[in-house]
């Protein structure tokens, strides 16, 4: 298919899908139910609800509404002021809205889906391109609904958008108690497969001030660096978020690699909320949780509280103390040392990048 | 390796090989010692009876900036190095010394720790390069400057104490090269059994896992290079050397390749680097590929200023 072709036929797909995820059926259907609401914030202390969301296919988008709206009000029944869903809560499971998503990600040559799309033989990007533009609406209209409902601030997971140009990023999206959509935060480093695939990263990390504390939100890979999360914390950040979905089975130390080590370098509460189940084939894993520095853990283990398993959909809530945290903080400023920072920032990234053999950092 | 005021640098070198040298004949080609080993030696030189406690709490209250305590420190550092560059010399062996005082020529003062060949020649030297608030009001002065320095054991890069809290240092070592990140570390616990534990699903970290999990094997992993934790023991002090590699390079998958097994008493631990094994890894994962250097240049070091202004 040349250039012009694919693209008018992923315009037709994507047409076709937003005719099925109209705004109006999403929100008739999140109307009329009871809802929770949500405590009001008091600025010291807030209450957090984590969704450990199990990741499947939806055929029909009312089955998808149905089970967000179903986890949202468990959070808020349990006092959550600010509710968190996973990475891909508006993209993986939507794309069972394409007719024959299986047949189309096996990649025409009769392989496992799961083994297509790990080694980039699947044309995904041509499947997000289409799925984006009612993936997104669809999130957005249930997500924004709910938080209006439920009273509640709700950090929706990422789904995926496209830019002028169709570039394909991940985004994650927080709304406010009033339904509005307070910010956006794009993923700015890609996993590796993710980038076999094609997709883009974004260079703007976003820092919001609200009734429930500074929030910041990179994604998933983005909690493997401690970049991202630095920027966000000197901008304030008091509570960073991890909307994650790993296509691993759960590993105790694996995960311990991210926004728990994150908030053990930059003094701020972690949360991690993580996708598991199985999509096309792909298993997903992980045990979320809610993470403190060391020293503000009960234990002195960094954990404040974590989902009872690493491959089932939970939803739990952990309250944390922003006064708390910025005692601490007053108490343990880091005292940079800004003179070295400006002599290797950028000198020792270029350095490093320089250094590459064709390609591949060598490290033997 | 615990610490004593010593009063000459001959019975530091001697406590030194006596502890290294069963190592060195298992075939131990670097050795690295920790922190603070190298300021004993300031203490006799500054009058510290033997029995004052350990650390540099008690240098603290000698007013360092003085122009003799400096003058002290001066001889107490070239005492010190020639010390690591004896033993090295005596073992045949790479040793990274133990901290020790170096005064700079405008009378900064600083802790450093130094690099010696088997010959018994400095390679190389690397200041702490972030202070604690305790620590800056004893008149240390934090260096600018970081070192990677070629060994047969690997590329080294030296975290100095406080160094390892501050992910920017192990970054930058290991973007300029170093494969091989050794932390010099001291610790005054309260007495916490220190135990690494190889953690089921249902596991929950203990104490002291979280905290050395917080420190070097967190650079580690982030950056897939070795670590060598080398910690004080004794006299206050408590820790477990640890050696450290990315998780899927270590049996249980925890990234322990070694730990010491105790947190209380003399000990060596001994370890190979197997550097294609990391290059496996790193090959297979290359977390470095992704690194978003437009985005840093965007924020850093602009976003630290705004911050301390």
């Amino acid at each position: 298919m040349n250039l012009g072709m694919e693209w008018l036929a992923i315009g037709i797909a994507q047409r076709t899908l937003l005719a099925r995820v109209s705004p109006g059926s999403v929100r008739r259907q999140l109307t009329g139910k009871h809802y929770p609401s949500a405590p009001p914030p008091d600025g010291r202390r807030v209450r957090l609800g984590v969704v450990q969301l199990e990741g499947r296919l939806y055929a029909r988008l009312s089955d998808y509404i149905e089970q967000v709206c179903q986890l949202t009000r468990r959070a808020v029944e349990d006092g959550a002021q600010l509710v968190i869903f996973p990475e891909d809560t508006g993209s993986y499971p939507l794309a069972g809205l394409i007719p024959g998503i299986e047949r189309l990600t096996s990649g025409g040559k009769g392989k496992p889906p799961s083994e297509a799309v790990r080694e980039g033989s699947a044309p995904v990007l041509f499947l997000f391109r289409i799925l984006a533009p009612a993936a997104s609406q669809a999130h957005h209209v249930a997500f924004s609904t709910l938080a209006r409902s439920c009273g509640a601030y709700i950090l929706a997971g990422s789904t995926l958008t496209l830019d002028s140009a169709r570039r394909v990023y991940k985004e994650v999206r927080l709304y406010g108690p009033d339904g509005a959509l307070l910010v956006t935060q794009r993923k700015t480093h890609l996993f590796p497969t993710e980038a076999l695939w094609g997709m883009s990263h974004d260079e703007v990390i976003n820092v919001i001030q609200t009734p429930v504390g500074v929030l910041a939100s990179p994604i998933c890979m983005d909690h493997t660096y401690f970049e991202p999360v630095r920027i966000a914390w000197l901008q304030g950040a008091e509570i960073i978020i991890d909307p994650a979905a790993d296509a691993a089975r759960y590993e105790f130390w694996a995960q311990r690699r991210g926004v728990w080590s994150r908030v053990q370098e930059s003094p701020a509460y972690g949360v991690h909320a993580l996708m598991v189940g199985h999509i096309l084939g792909n298993e997903f894993g992980g045990r979320s949780g809610v993470y403190a520095p060391l020293a503000l853990s009960p234990n002195g283990d960094g954990v404040l509280a974590q989902a009872a398993t690493g491959d089932a959909e939970e939803v739990f809530c952990a309250t944390v103390d922003l006064e708390a945290l910025r005692a601490y903080r007053r108490e343990r400023a880091p005292d940079f040392n800004v003179a070295l920072y400006r002599k290797y920032t950028p000198q020792a990234y270029m350095q490093a990048r320089a250094a590459r053999q064709n390609g591949r950092r060598v490290v033997a | 390796m615990e610490p004593r005021w010593q009063l000459d640098g001959t019975s530091l070198a001697q406590r030194i090989v006596d502890l290294v040298r069963p190592a060195v004949s298992e075939g131990a080609e670097l050795v690295a010692l920790p922190a603070l080993l190298g300021w004993g030696i300031a203490g006799s030189r500054l009058g510290l009876p033997l029995e004052a406690p350990y650390g540099l709490e008690a240098l603290g209250a000698l007013e360092l900036s003085q122009p003799d305590v400096g003058r002290a420190l001066r001889r107490a550092s070239e005492e010190a190095t020639d010390v690591y560059c004896q033993a090295a010399q005596a073992l045949g062996v790479w040793l990274v010394g133990g901290s020790m005082p170096q005064v700079s020529e405008g009378d900064r003062l600083y802790n450093a720790a130094p690099v010696v060949d088997l010959g018994g020649k400095v390679k190389g030297w690397q200041r702490q390069t972030h202070l604690s608030r305790v620590e800056r009001t004893w008149g240390l002065s934090r260096g600018e400057d970081l070192s990677v320095i070629e060994t047969p054991a690997g590329r080294l890069g030296l975290l100095l104490r406080e160094d390892v809290y501050y992910p920017e240092v192990g970054r930058f070592l290991c973007l300029l090269g170093a494969n091989v990140l050794v932390h010099q570390g001291s610790w005054h616990t309260s007495g916490q059994v220190l135990i690494h534990n190889n953690c089921g699903e249902n596991q929950s970290l203990s104490i002291g896992q979280a905290e050395w999990m917080s420190r070097l094997w967190r650079e580690v992993q982030a950056n897939q290079v070795f670590g060598l934790e080398s910690v004080l023991v004794g006299g206050g002090y408590r820790g477990r050397a640890t050696v450290h590699a990315p998780l899927e390079m270590t049996s249980g998958r925890d990234g322990v390749l070694a730990q010491a097994g105790s947190d209380n008493m003399d000990e060596v631990l001994l370890t190979e680097l197997d550097l294609q094994a990391l290059q496996a890894v790193v090959d297979y994962y290359p977390i470095y590929d992704m690194l978003n250097e437009d985005m840093y240049q965007r924020y850093f070091p602009a976003l630290y200023e705004r911050v301390r202004e």
